[in-house]
């Protein structure tokens, strides 16, 4: 019985606390205790699950106060970073962490590589494909790693759970021809096209295939106009006139081919082909 | 045999008999409910957080109940002479260590039993009926390879207690170095996690003392609450070794403490 009451006891002190501690919180928020590596490798293994999800709430709160109060500093940062290191160390199949980590640590902090390292633990022990693509997206955005950012997000498009979502091949192929690894990125979609069931979703798949097959095209003529007058082509029109490509050559979606100053393949239409045809039709 | 069994339900009646064991099956309901509250909290990953409490509070209570009950049990066989009620009878001191050990292994079984249903049951209710978008399923065969783990350990924990008993008369004492035991035991299980997670990051020296102490000291853990959802494998080789040495750990000690209990003055 004393037993029974001593714990009663104890569950109600904490959720007592938690609702004192929301009520003055403003009083003590220096007082938070976020969750650390060391501190949580003394709790008894069984309640480490538990504890650590405490722990993840305690930063949370931790996170609303500091974004309430402003100006977050990178002190402040790192140590956010290092209580949900200290979480996903512990309990590294729990998403949350991985999640907020993410959102905070990038958009808030700057602190990417370090979401990039908490993120790719998440992807050793989370089956969800969203991990692999915020990792791809931090890569590409934050950092302008664009092979690394397709890399990963190759990994997200190919996941069973991602595989009706037509927009993360479509970015990850971006990103690989932004690379010059058309052959990579054209692959990818042909394998995407094999597993989507969406129709269409699909479509778009389709689209891309053929602008990426007909910018690849005009690539390989670019070389070959290299070799036979010993510069580079200025314009699309100087191939055609050198019968390399066809006249009518477009994109998949019907958009036209242009070539940049550095030697770049550009479509008018690349990104959204559908919402342009569908205005068109408008 | 029929003696094993006659202290088995001696040890099950005794224990079944006081007000703490309904008193634990009472709070662990408050405490499902309280885990269901302390789900709100979770952004994406509701069921996880769902089954991270449940599972702690499960094994916080049953390892409180164990060690306060063992502790208990032993205390008061001492301290109010019914040991030599028993020895009077014509049992020898070896049985009567063995008789107790057997009687904690039938007990923690109940106990298990009875909170391992609730779990399981309580998780699976309300997983299925207060999880919404983000569910994820309750694997029951997962969940009883848990509690199976949950029942060995904590058995072990109750030889442990046993031992400390053979040659420890003060109450408190006996408790404290349980809770000793069972700290250390954990925290070494972390350090092996912590070491085997960050492999890199640290010297082989350090790794290789930490994966000696987690082979040489007892454990005291499950798979955990992953396994239950079905989100951790059950590594068979893995479970079975951890399962042996525990056994191997319960039955050093108890032949160990009989050794002890055997030379002990009672008087």
């Amino acid at each position: 019985m004393l037993i029974s009451l001593a714990v009663l006891f104890f569950g109600v002190s904490l959720l007592l606390s938690f609702l004192i501690s929301k009520e003055v919180k403003k009083g003590v928020t220096e007082r938070y205790v976020l969750p650390t590596r060391m501190y949580l490798m003394f709790v008894p293994r069984d309640l480490v699950w538990g504890v650590s999800d405490l722990g993840f709430v305690n930063t949370l709160a931790f996170i609303g106060y500091s974004v309430e109060r402003g100006a977050i500093d990178k002190e402040t940062a790192l140590r956010i970073y290092d209580a949900l290191y200290a979480v996903t160390l512990y309990n590294p199949r729990y998403f949350d962490p991985y999640y907020v980590g993410n959102a905070f640590l990038t958009w808030e902090t700057g602190l990417y590589r370090e979401a990039i390292d908490l993120l790719k633990r998440g992807m050793r022990y989370v089956d969800d494909w969203r991990i692999p693509f915020y990792i791809g997206f931090n890569y590409f955005y934050f950092l302008g790693e664009n092979a690394k950012g397709a890399e990963y997000l190759s990994l997200a498009a190919k996941h069973p759970q991602a595989r009706e979502y037509n927009l993360i091949p479509l970015l990850a192929s971006r990103l690989y021809y932004e690379e010059g690894k058309i052959e990579v990125a054209l692959a990818l979609l042909k394998e995407q096209l094999k597993v989507m069931k969406n129709e269409s979703m699909k479509g778009a798949i389709r689209v891309r295939i053929v602008t990426l097959e007909r910018a690849k095209r005009i690539y390989e003529a670019m070389r070959v106009f290299e070799r036979r007058f010993g510069r580079r082509p200025g314009s699309l029109e100087e191939l055609v006139r050198a019968g390399l490509v066809p006249k009518d050559i477009r994109d998949g979606a019907g958009g036209r081919f242009y070539i940049t100053s550095d030697g770049k393949v550009r479509s008018e239409r690349v990104l959204f082909p559908i919402r342009k045809k569908a205005l068109e039709k408008k | 045999m029929r003696f094993l069994l006659g202290f088995a339900y001696i040890t099950l009646k005794e224990n079944v008999r006081r007000k703490s064991f309904y008193g634990v099956v009472v709070v662990y309901l408050v405490s499902l409910i309280f885990s269901r509250i302390l789900m709100e909290f979770s952004l994406q990953d509701p069921s996880k957080v769902l089954a991270d409490y449940t599972y702690s509070f499960l094994s916080l209570f049953l390892f409180l109940s164990v060690l306060f009950i063992a502790t208990d049990t032993m205390a008061k066989d001492i301290e109010k002479k019914s040991v030599y009620l028993v020895l009077s009878k014509g049992i020898t001191r070896d049985a009567y260590i063995f008789g107790r050990m057997f009687g904690f292994l039938v007990f923690t079984l109940a106990l298990v039993s009875l909170l391992g249903t609730l779990f399981l049951v309580g998780l699976w209710v309300l997983n299925d009926l207060t999880v919404g978008v983000f569910r994820k399923e309750v694997h029951i065969a997962g969940g009883l390879v848990v509690l199976l783990s949950l029942w060995v350990k904590i058995f072990l924990l109750s030889t442990v207690v046993l031992f400390l008993s053979t040659f420890m008369s003060n109450f408190f004492l006996v408790f404290l170095v349980s809770v000793v035991v069972l700290i250390a035991g954990s925290s070494v299980e972390n350090l092996y996690h912590f070491v085997s997670i960050e492999k890199e990051r640290i010297s082989a020296i350090v790794r290789y003392t930490v994966t000696f102490l987690f082979y040489v000291l007892p454990s005291f853990s499950s798979p955990g609450p992953d396994v239950v959802l079905g989100l951790q494998k059950v590594e068979a080789r893995h479970v079975s070794l951890d399962l042996l040495k525990a056994v191997a750990y319960s039955g050093f000690l108890t032949v160990t403490g009989v050794l002890i209990f055997r030379k002990r003055e009672l008087a």
